[in-house]
């Protein structure tokens, strides 16, 4: 995404140093950052750790940032490091089941009488938290983000195809996981 | 479109649902801000000003210079002109919310490290509590938003160089929390928050 001349002023305004810019530019990208270390994490208490920590590398980096280059692609490329950082200094495999219930207890528009909503929910987490981290972070860029192979590939440094097979081993483990419900309820109504 | 991507595309509204956006957490940014004064390797020092000074949201951070900080002022030097003390958080708590009808999070576990509480109504209907944590003397008010900081700020002994305010506003009040050292913000953050989670 091309910075718009409002984010370029703001981003300009953060590498001056200006007072009030960056609590803007943490306001305008809070949720996505901490959306994307929950799916990564699995719970609270670590995707607050991965965002703190991605926020703190975006300020201290952000006099480094050339206003020609794509601030979105930048912002993914922190918070991709800082959860794959976080995954090797915990090593943790597998979430905690209060984390599950923390980060579905999260999610907008989740109301406890909608039980298919909320079932389907628990299970796409639960299997998506089992992936490896390579897939399970394409999976959420794709997903969560609706980002394009071509702009996943450029976040992670890597090629369309390795997106590409990335996903494809990740579809079929999902498919696998999650065909029970295939037929339960109607997705039509997310 | 292959055969295996319209097998898959019952996967992707499943997936769309699972993975949805949610709304951070406010306290993140007071994190955010915290982690940095406390000299994150990540934050150089101007950045700290920086942060210090970012008043946007919720969050401002002033330095307040003195010679000297009266030793225990923060709780036994001025407990007189306190109208509650206790050694115990909860009756702090309780004394509070009877007097204004404010519940403040204030952390009541046994294992706080929290000593020596005192509390008043200030004549602005602010809350000030005092209390002392190992050697660090801190201060808490809490007060309606409108009021401006410096209204706050009155509270504290304009002479001490070496206090560090932090204030913020939280829902329907604005808290400003002063500690004597530099290094004390964080530890005076256990008056409500357990140390696990500062």
């Amino acid at each position: 995404m091309v910075l718009n001349e409002n984010d370029r002023e703001l981003i300009e305004a953060c590498q001056r140093g200006e007072q009030e810019a960056f609590a803007l530019l943490f306001a305008a990208n809070k949720d996505r950052v901490y959306s994307i270390a929950l799916r990564y994490a699995g719970e609270r208490s670590a995707a607050m750790d991965i965002a703190q920590e991605a926020f703190l590398k975006l300020l201290s980096h952000i006099r480094q940032f050339r206003s020609d280059a794509n601030f979105d692609t930048w912002l993914y490329r922190v918070v991709v490091n800082s959860c794959l950082d976080h995954q090797r200094r915990r090593r943790r495999l597998a979430p905690l089941l209060d984390g599950i219930v923390d980060a579905m207890c999260a999610v907008k528009n989740s109301v406890l009488h909608d039980l298919l909503r909320e079932e389907r929910q628990v299970a796409v987490h639960k299997v998506v938290q089992k992936l490896p981290p390579e897939q399970r972070i394409v999976i959420i860029l794709r997903y969560m983000e609706d980002l394009s192979y071509e702009h996943i590939a450029e976040i992670l440094g890597c090629s369309v195809g390795t997106v590409s097979s990335r996903l494809n081993r990740a579809h079929k483990v999902l498919e696998r996981r999650l065909s029970h419900l295939r037929h339960v309820g109607g997705v039509g109504d997310v | 479109m292959s055969k295996g991507d319209m097998d898959r595309t019952w996967l992707r509204p499943f997936l769309r649902q699972g993975l949805e956006r949610v709304s951070a957490p406010d306290d993140l940014w007071h994190r955010v801000v915290l982690k940095s004064s406390d000299g994150s390797r990540h934050a150089p020092k101007q950045l700290v000003w920086m942060l210090a000074a970012a008043s946007a949201l919720t969050v401002s951070v002033v330095a307040i210079a003195s010679n000297h900080f009266p030793p225990h002022a923060a709780v036994a030097g001025l407990s007189a002109q306190m109208e509650f003390s206790s050694n115990r958080i909860s009756d702090v708590r309780d004394w509070v919310r009877k007097q204004t009808g404010v519940d403040l999070p204030l952390n009541s576990e046994s294992s706080t490290p929290i000593q020596s509480v005192a509390a008043k109504i200030c004549g602005s209907g602010a809350i000030e509590i005092r209390y002392r944590i190992g050697t660090v003397n801190a201060l808490l008010v809490v007060s309606r938003p409108n009021l401006p900081l410096a209204e706050h700020v009155s509270a504290i002994d304009r002479n001490d160089r070496s206090a560090k305010v932090v204030a913020w506003r939280t829902g329907e009040h604005a808290y400003t929390l002063t500690s004597e050292a530099p290094e004390g913000v964080s530890a005076a953050c256990a008056i409500c928050h357990a140390q696990s989670t500062i």
